[in-house]
């Protein structure tokens, strides 16, 4: 079955070319600009894995895993996040319990591919 | 020291001079303190500065990056349509970063004193009118009306006209941004303390008390904001702060959550 995967990042460029290398690999792949209707997305979706960025206006990155974490619906999504942002020791260790993967920006895509396939290996 | 002055009948009238020096030696110590302490919090204004410059450079960064890997590795595909779409936001991105590296020079530049302010007598009409013309596009695109009400008597304001020709389109341009479509931005002159009190006024969406504190940070980004806005560079506001107090003035934010901002600043008459 094909996999699911949610962007959550205000950066369109990035996103735009993100969806298109994920969908090239053969998943599927939806796209928010904000921490907020990411929680209205996960309310009627379930993905396999959510591409999360750190600094988002309305609801940062770091609030909207907080909450998606609390949902036990979400129990076995693998969240990886990215941030342009130097992380504070506390940020990066509040982040180190709620991701699976950290990548900072500015990445590879291709890196980001690998570490996607990887984590999405792993989820049942 | 003092140990042996005691002793000593002879060096009894050096004990003011020693007490004097004592003082001295703590008043110096006081200072270099207060200096090592001011120096820190430099570094650490410098430190938070490079990180948030970093991290706005990285934002674009990271696109162009993942755009140059995406057309590297299709370009030669014959089902890759996209070639043309992706070079014209690589051209945005580039062009994204070359503005903020200008802006960033700039409000060094404006911070270190290094840009010579040169007033002359400017008629504030005409800068008007240059305003508009720049921004008329985002103003057509954006359906809003610009109107300004400058009073009779004030002809001209003793400034640099290019500096502030650059803090009108930045504070109008950010109204217009914030504005809903087919809303209305004023701009107001009037006399006051012997000085040109000038407001902007939108009828956007405002911004929170909180925010209103940290508003004319270099890149400071309100919280609670559309993403449908247009990300800026996050200087336009920094830099008009910059020039008002380079004209020796003060700038000020007044603004309610919905209602919309004014920001109210002086410059000097002639």
């Amino acid at each position: 079955m094909q996999k699911r995967i949610l962007i959550v990042d205000d950066d369109e460029p990035l996103a735009t070319v993100l969806t298109y290398a994920l969908r090239n690999e053969g998943l599927q792949v939806d796209w928010v600009n904000d921490g907020m209707k990411a929680l209205s997305y996960l309310g009627v979706n379930r993905p396999d894995l959510i591409v999360m960025d750190i600094m988002m206006p309305n609801l940062n990155g770091l609030e909207t895993m907080r909450i998606t974490r609390q949902n036990e619906l979400m129990d076995g999504v693998s969240i990886l996040a990215l941030s342009a942002k130097r992380l504070t020791d506390r940020e990066s260790m509040e982040l180190e319990g709620l991701c699976d993967a950290y990548m900072p920006k500015p990445f590879g895509v291709e890196h980001l591919l690998g570490t996607i396939m990887q984590l999405l290996s792993s989820t049942v | 020291m003092a140990t042996k002055v005691q002793k000593s009948g002879d060096s009894v009238s050096e004990v003011p001079e020693v007490a004097l020096s004592a003082d001295n030696l703590e008043e110096e110590n006081r200072r270099l303190r207060r200096e090592v302490k001011e120096l820190h919090l430099s570094q650490r204004v410098s430190d938070e500065y490079l990180s948030v410059v970093t991290h706005e450079l990285s934002t674009p960064l990271t696109a162009i990056k993942a755009y140059v890997e995406a057309l590297t590795m299709h370009h030669k595909d014959p089902e890759f349509t996209q070639s043309t779409e992706f070079l014209r936001v690589l051209d945005r991105e580039t062009s994204r970063l070359i503005r903020l590296v200008d802006r960033t020079q700039q409000i060094s530049r404006l911070t270190n004193g290094k840009h010579v302010v040169r007033p002359s007598h400017v008629d504030l009409q005409d800068l008007v009118d240059d305003v508009t013309d720049a921004l008329r596009p985002l103003l057509e695109d954006r359906a809003v009306e610009f109107l300004s009400d400058l009073p009779m008597d004030m002809q001209a304001v003793a400034v640099d006209r290019d500096l502030c020709k650059q803090l009108l389109i930045n504070l109008v341009h950010n109204a217009i941004k914030f504005s809903p479509e087919a809303g209305k931005v004023f701009l107001r002159a009037d006399v006051k303390d012997d000085r040109a009190e000038i407001t902007v006024s939108d009828e956007g969406c405002g911004v929170g008390p909180e925010d209103q504190q940290h508003i004319f940070e270099p890149f400071f980004r309100c919280s609670q904001v559309s993403t449908d806005v247009e990300r800026g560079s996050g200087l336009g506001l920094a830099i008009a702060k910059t020039i008002v107090e380079q004209h020796g003035g003060l700038i000020a934010v007044e603004s309610e959550v919905g209602k919309g901002t004014v920001l109210r600043f002086s410059l000097p008459l002639p």
